[in-house]
């Protein structure tokens, strides 16, 4: 089920808020556990049993890890789980692309029947690895009740597409948190904040960008090409960050406080200070349980310090899809890193504040062609046409008609990808604190605003057809 | 503490989300959608496991509740104005709107590719061959279509509409292939004014638009039938328009939020009401419909009914014969059509001894083995130019 349908949220949201709030505390968690079960199933009926079944395996195994006293023992085990969990996600994500691979050396082609990839399965066995080997470091205590430990992985607001919870952080809001007035109005407010992003926001520039990707490269001009990767650029940042702040927003409703996962990215001013902003709960996912266990930057040799990187983010490109343009778009970052580990960051402290942020944003923009190419050849005519090297003119009657009705759009996202608004809503609640009267004003116009700003995407909503996000597919 | 105006946010939130699934429960579900021309998805309420496991049953619960949604039309109206203070160029990536005028105007075709317009050359030779082994001629008619000829007011950097190509083009191929072909266009005199010919706000033609392809209908079928038949001349005696606010079927995809003048008109001698028997199907089937029943059924509706295309002249029978008492030519002629001949089929029909009328979205036979059975004296395919297959969109 997608959050940005009418199902979800005329019908599933409303009915899942009363069954939760008329329940007694004691029943709640089953009752959410059990919703989130629906919610998965909607979508794919058969995968909710793989899901079960990876929680059983992580459920048996953090017990078994945490009450084996043998070192060795206990890190064979844990090998054995990882190495679980991973060929359930292998099977499902990698198979085909290791088989055509391997097709490519072998005369007698193996045979491959592909199998569809179970939705947000990245995500869970993340969580699900993240737990076992926090178990395993002692850093938390294995769960005994095998309801609570489902609850974690399967909890509907964040299951599908993070942001990548850890154990740690919700472990005490299973078993007991509160959920206030200002937790349900601080969590509506998320949610129709990243739905607005998505559907008003996402979606429109996800039109520009798959009209634009979906013309062959002898079609595209410059300026068309321009208008593509920047509406890309903004669908993907407000369709990830819209659905993270729906899943915080949605959690919040239920007492539960999740981490943020993004950090207005577009600001960075280095490719290190953009992947500090985005995606943070794959980042230090990555950090914490590769990163760190290669040796991070305390290393002997400087260029193990290199490998570590180019290692993790590869594999973060990777983990985005079985794909050669994934991990090329993984590898690249990684390069990038370890040049301004090297020498890059110094050279970026010494030019003006606006270059190093242009400096950034070509670096992501033309990332982002990787990452929304289905293949080189277009990725590389795709970039030549950006910078004017193919003999593509620089516009034609598209670029006028994508920039004249999609100018509003574009205006609204850029304005969006900047914290102006969380400046002003930093100043504004801080000030509420201070002024009874301009806390009820404010929480009026609130209430005004964002019950219309509600109705305004339900009119977006019965208009759209199929809008799915991005990473529901990673 | 617990501050009483945290809960105004929640509890609005809840009760907008929660108050659309009640109006939702409440609303009685509409079968049809008159705005959008299809049936809309009703509620499936005992699917079988293979169904449910196969996540079918999910997306006809999707579809139900989005089709079902309550005040569906009025969203989809509101967006739809949105678009237009917004200043779209085209709405629903469709129709560019005059507002002063109220013309609306499609998005220009690209040009099809060459084997785009062959495949359809290839399925017309196809039929004329199939036929000619049974001595029955052929001849394929592309009518002007409103997309095609009417272009203005159109955006000054948008590129111009292919439609003109795209039939030249398909003219060429079809005479290399030997098949027998009229662009009508070329062969309506007078006046050919999109203001004159066409809706302002559907696809199709007027009365008068319609008239002219008629005339041009009939005079080139003379010299194929070798028989010199003459069209009706189009008299004010024998006009008459209707009071009705017309349903143009792109003013319907744009929800009837352009405002306009049209006006359904008829132009037919009063004989036409008697002089024929007509068969919904074949003679032998034996089912009859009275003229009035078939041909302008809007002329007995309210003056406030709001009347469409079909409604105006005739809906799309799989197969209609009309049998005429008044003829010219004792010929039996086929017409293999699409709607734009829906509102001259009695004017031709008037002509004819046997006017057999096929429209093959609804026909489910094999056409030339089926036409080769009939034996008529003479097959004409009649399509608006804008339809580039067989099986028509």
């Amino acid at each position: 089920m997608v959050f940005s349908s009418l199902i979800f949220l005329y019908v599933f949201l409303p009915l899942v808020l009363i069954l939760y709030f008329l329940s007694p505390r004691l029943l709640r968690n089953t009752i959410l556990l059990l919703a989130s079960l629906f919610f998965y199933a909607w979508g794919e009926p058969k995968y909710v049993f793989l899901m079960i079944l990876s929680i059983l395996l992580n459920y048996v195994m953090g017990i078994i890890i945490e009450n084996t006293v043998s070192q060795s023992k206990r890190k064979t085990l844990l090998w054995l789980v990882v190495a679980s969990n991973l060929a359930i996600l292998g099977y499902y994500k990698y198979a085909g692309f290791f088989v055509d691979l391997l097709n490519n050396f072998l005369s007698q082609p193996l045979e491959w029947q592909a199998v569809p990839l179970p939705i947000g399965i990245s995500f869970y066995t993340f969580q699900a690895l993240s737990y076992v080997i926090d178990v395993y470091r002692k850093d938390v205590k294995a769960q005994r009740n095998f309801l609570d430990l489902s609850l974690f992985i399967t909890l509907f607001p964040q299951l599908v597409a993070g942001p990548i919870v850890r154990y740690q952080t919700v472990a005490e809001q299973i078993k007991k948190r509160l959920s206030t007035a200002e937790d349900w109005m601080i969590g509506s407010r998320r949610f129709v904040q990243g739905l607005a992003k998505k559907v008003l926001i996402a979606n429109p520039m996800g039109e520009v960008a798959d009209h634009v990707f979906s013309l062959s490269g002898g079609d595209l001009t410059t300026g068309t090409a321009w208008l593509g990767i920047l509406a890309y650029s903004l669908q993907i940042y407000f369709d990830f960050s819209g659905y993270s702040d729906m899943a915080i927003g949605l959690a919040r409703i239920f007492g539960f406080k999740f981490e943020e996962n993004f950090n207005y990215p577009y600001i960075a001013q280095s490719v290190t200070d953009f992947w500090r902003r985005w995606h943070i709960s794959l980042s230090s996912w990555f950090r914490d349980y590769v990163y760190f266990p290669l040796g991070g930057s305390r290393v002997s040799h400087q260029w193990k310090l290199y490998r570590n990187l180019l290692v993790v983010w590869t594999l973060t490109g990777f983990w985005h899809g079985a794909s050669w343009t994934f991990m090329a778009w993984g590898f690249y970052y990684g390069i990038l890193i370890c040049l301004e580990k090297w020498v890059l960051l110094k050279w970026l402290d010494r030019i003006p504040r606006f270059l190093r942020h242009v400096y950034m944003l070509l670096i992501v923009m033309i990332g982002w062609v990787f990452f929304r190419a289905n293949d080189f050849t277009y990725a590389f005519t795709f970039i030549k046409t950006l910078f004017g090297l193919t003999n593509a003119s620089l516009y034609n009657y598209e670029t006028i008609l994508l920039a004249k009705d999609y100018m509003i759009y574009f205006i609204v996202a850029l304005i969006f990808a900047l914290p102006i608004y969380m400046v002003y809503q930093s100043w504004s609640e801080k000030k509420a604190t201070n002024s009874i009267s301009f806390d009820w004003g404010l929480r009026l116009g609130q209430t005004i605003y964002y019950g219309a700003l509600l109705l305004f995407i339900t009119m977006f909503l019965v208009n759209a057809t199929h809008n799915p996000f991005i990473y529901f597919r990673f | 503490m617990r501050k009483i105006q945290y809960f105004l946010l929640p509890i609005t939130f809840f009760c907008i989300v929660f108050g659309g699934f009640l109006v939702h429960v409440l609303t009685v579900d509409r079968p049809q959608s008159e705005m959008e021309n299809r049936p809309l998805e009703s509620a499936n309420i005992s699917p079988s496991l293979k169904e449910v496991f196969s996540g079918e049953w999910s997306k006809q619960v999707e579809a139900y509740i989005s089709d079902q949604f309550p005040a569906r039309d009025w969203w989809m109206r509101d967006y739809v104005f949105f678009q237009r203070a917004m200043g779209n160029t085209y709405l629903n990536d469709k129709y560019a709107v005059d507002e002063a005028s109220g013309w609306i105007i499609s998005k220009p075709a690209p040009a099809k590719t060459e084997h785009e317009l062959a495949s359809f050359a290839s399925e017309l030779q196809k039929l004329s061959v199939g036929l000619a082994r049974k001595n029955i001629p052929f001849t394929f008619y592309s009518f002007p279509a409103k997309a095609t000829y009417s272009r203005e007011p159109s955006p000054n950097f948008m590129p111009e509409d292919a439609g003109t190509e795209n039939n030249a083009k398909l003219h060429k191929l079809l005479t290399a292939a030997g098949v027998d072909n009229i662009k009508l266009r070329d062969n309506m005199t007078g006046d050919f004014s999109a203001e004159r010919n066409f809706f302002k706000t559907d696809h199709h033609w007027t009365m008068q638009g319609a008239y002219s392809g008629y005339e041009a209908l009939l005079t080139t079928l003379s010299d194929r039938i070798g028989k010199e038949v003459h069209p009706i001349p189009y008299t004010e005696a024998n006009t008459k328009c209707l009071p009705n606010d017309f349903a143009g079927s792109w003013n319907k995809i744009l929800y009837m939020t352009v405002e306009n003048s049209d006006q359904i008109c008829y132009n037919e001698p009063a004989s036409f009401a008697t002089q024929f028997t007509i068969y919904d199907g074949t003679i032998e089937e034996d089912v009859t419909a009275p003229y009035e029943a078939v041909y302008g059924r809007a002329k007995q509706m309210d003056a406030g009914t709001l009347v469409n295309y079909a409604d105006a002249y005739s809906r799309d029978f799989a197969e209609l014969t009309i049998v005429n008492e008044n003829y010219d030519s004792d010929k039996h002629l086929v017409v293999i059509k699409d709607s734009y001949f829906n509102a001259i089929q009695f004017h031709v029909a008037s002509h004819f001894k046997t006017l057999t009328i096929l429209d093959l979205r609804y026909l489910e036979k094999d056409v030339i083995s089926y036409l080769q059975n009939m034996q008529p004296d003479h097959v004409v395919l009649a399509y608006n130019d804008r339809n580039l297959r067989l099986m028509p969109e």
